[in-house]
């Protein structure tokens, strides 16, 4: 009985669905026995409704949509750090506040333009903010990305007391890093997040929601800093001097002599980096989902730290080429950033 | 608009419509009907509602006398699979737009690892080995903000990706409170 309640709380909107439409249908086409149809209504009709794509399209859009509050599980590195999430998405308005639980306090807000972040463990009060666009979720060519990727269903499980469906993303090889989704079957929302590789072995555990509250009225006060925005310093408003995009090296004297397979270049830009002044070529490769950097730049005349490096899931490789640095980075495995560093060459 | 969504679940829609067809789904019974409807169409296509009833089913049937072309491959789709494109692919403003977990790095200026190549060579590429230089660390951290600027990944978005930024550091919290 705890069961089926469950599965009717968590499918409401289907339901909903499903049963406006049989009402309409009775009345237009006077075919339908409702209660046939309520019967029918059972988890792996619901399911059964989209594919592994129609998911990925609902998930999108109930990130854009929908206001949340929640606590969740961050693991990395053997650890599992607890936080808690407040979105509010309000006459095109987003604000959003992280907030840690565990430890020190630190926390992050922002709204539409802005990104403040406070963290009084880190050099006493380090206090800095940032400006920028944020993430879109949806790569626009799913078709595109089952080249390298395998899309599929997995079961349901209960997530934070709600019913959640897994979407598989994996990659078919070694060169890219792929999903485990879990989304919310009533709303979309993604309820957990694993980064997995090519044999499905979760490299990081993005989050994982132990409660969730959709929809619920969200006060400014739970979106405001414990820290006064007022008291913020600026960081940055831009990293560095931006060039104009194109997807060719053609005026590059680089070349790239091979790419793992499925990746191709996208973009191509010089920039000038506000660290040192220099110019530095910033080259794109991306197979659709996974992306890799490469960035070449006059090198400086005692450099250290070769070889390859790691922060979270982003691996990065740095060698020193005609008197150039090149660093490869991206949240890819270790043998792809190696993979493209072999292959830069100065082409005259 | 009904067409949109058929090609939409179809997976053949321009990105373009994408946001429309959600916002009609949202606003507009029928289209929402539709949206149910072509689903349904599809998965009984594929054999995957095997316990649809025939309520459901004669659903399927009215709405396919209705728009009988809903079944036909979208005119996008004929086309590619005839020519055997393989295209270029070609990054779009969503890419353009999007941001990344990295873009927070620059804020927590978090130390990055240095591996081995042993430790590369057996795949224990989550090994601490030694701590990158400071210098480098700020050049990492621009480096990971442009990055950030061209990646996009499924999830939630906004700062929920920016948890390893919030995450706990190595302090001993026990030992503060004696």
């Amino acid at each position: 009985m705890t069961k089926q309640i469950n599965y009717l709380r968590v499918s409401s909107a289907v339901v909903c669905m499903l049963v406006v439409g049989a009402a309409q249908a009775q009345t237009s086409m006077n075919m339908v026995d409702l209660s046939n149809v309520i019967k029918n209504i059972t988890p792996s009709i619901i399911n059964a409704q989209f594919s592994p794509t129609d998911w990925l399209f609902r998930t999108n859009r109930a990130a854009t949509k929908l206001s949340f509050s929640g606590v969740f599980q961050y693991s990395h590195d053997g650890k599992t750090d607890t936080m808690q999430v407040v979105r509010r998405v309000k006459d095109d308005e987003v604000r959003e506040r992280l907030f840690s639980l565990s430890g020190a306090t630190r926390e992050i807000v922002r709204d539409n333009k802005q990104i403040w972040y406070y963290s009084p463990d880190k050099s006493g009060d380090y206090r800095q903010m940032f400006e920028g666009a944020f993430p879109r979720m949806l790569p626009d060519d799913i078709e595109r990305l089952k080249q390298n990727y395998k899309f599929t269903m997995g079961g349901t499980k209960r997530i934070a007391n709600r019913m959640a469906r897994r979407i598989n993303v994996i990659p078919n090889d070694g060169y890219r890093y792929g999903y485990r989704l879990w989304a919310d079957v009533e709303t979309g929302l993604l309820l957990r997040s694993d980064l997995v590789d090519a044999n499905e072995q979760m490299v990081e555990q993005q989050y994982l929601f132990i409660s969730l509250d959709v929809d619920s009225a969200i006060s400014d006060k739970e979106l405001e800093a414990v820290t006064s925005k007022g008291e913020l310093g600026w960081y940055s408003n831009d990293i560095s001097q931006p060039g104009e995009l194109t997807n060719s090296m053609s005026d590059s004297n680089w070349k790239l002599a091979q790419l793992p397979s499925g990746y191709q270049l996208t973009n191509y830009v010089r920039q000038t980096s506000q660290v040192d002044g220099k110019e530095v070529e910033h080259l794109i490769i991306s197979d659709g989902l996974s992306t890799v950097s490469i960035f070449i730049k006059p090198a400086s005349a005692a450099q250290n730290g070769e070889g390859m490096s790691r922060q979270g899931a982003v691996h990065a490789f740095r060698n020193t080429i005609n008197d150039h640095r090149v660093t490869v980075l991206g949240e890819v495995p270790a043998k792809t950033v190696e993979f493209l560093a072999s292959n830069v060459a100065y082409g005259g | 608009m009904n067409e949109k969504i058929s090609r939409f679940i179809d997976e053949n829609a321009d990105p373009a419509d994408v946001q429309a067809v959600f916002d009609r789904l949202l606003a507009d019974d029928d289209a929402h009907d539709a949206w149910r409807d072509y689903h349904l169409i599809g998965n009984v296509m594929r054999g995957e509602v095997s316990q649809s009833g025939a309520d459901l089913r004669e659903r399927i049937r009215a709405r396919l006398e209705q728009e009988p072309t809903v079944l036909a491959p979208s005119a996008a789709r004929v086309s590619r699979l005839k020519s055997g494109d393989a295209g270029v692919w070609k990054p779009t403003a969503i890419l353009a737009l999007a941001a990344s977990v990295a873009l927070l790095a620059v804020i927590v200026l978090q130390p990055t690892s240095m591996l081995s190549q042993n430790d590369i060579a057996a795949g224990n590429t989550s090994t601490h080995v030694d701590n990158a230089s400071e210098g480098f660390q700020q050049e990492f951290n621009e480096m990971l903000a442009q990055h950030g600027k061209f990646t996009s990944s499924p999830g939630l978005g906004g700062l929920i990706g920016y948890a390893k930024f919030v995450s706990d550091e190595p302090i001993d919290d026990e030992s503060n409170n004696q």
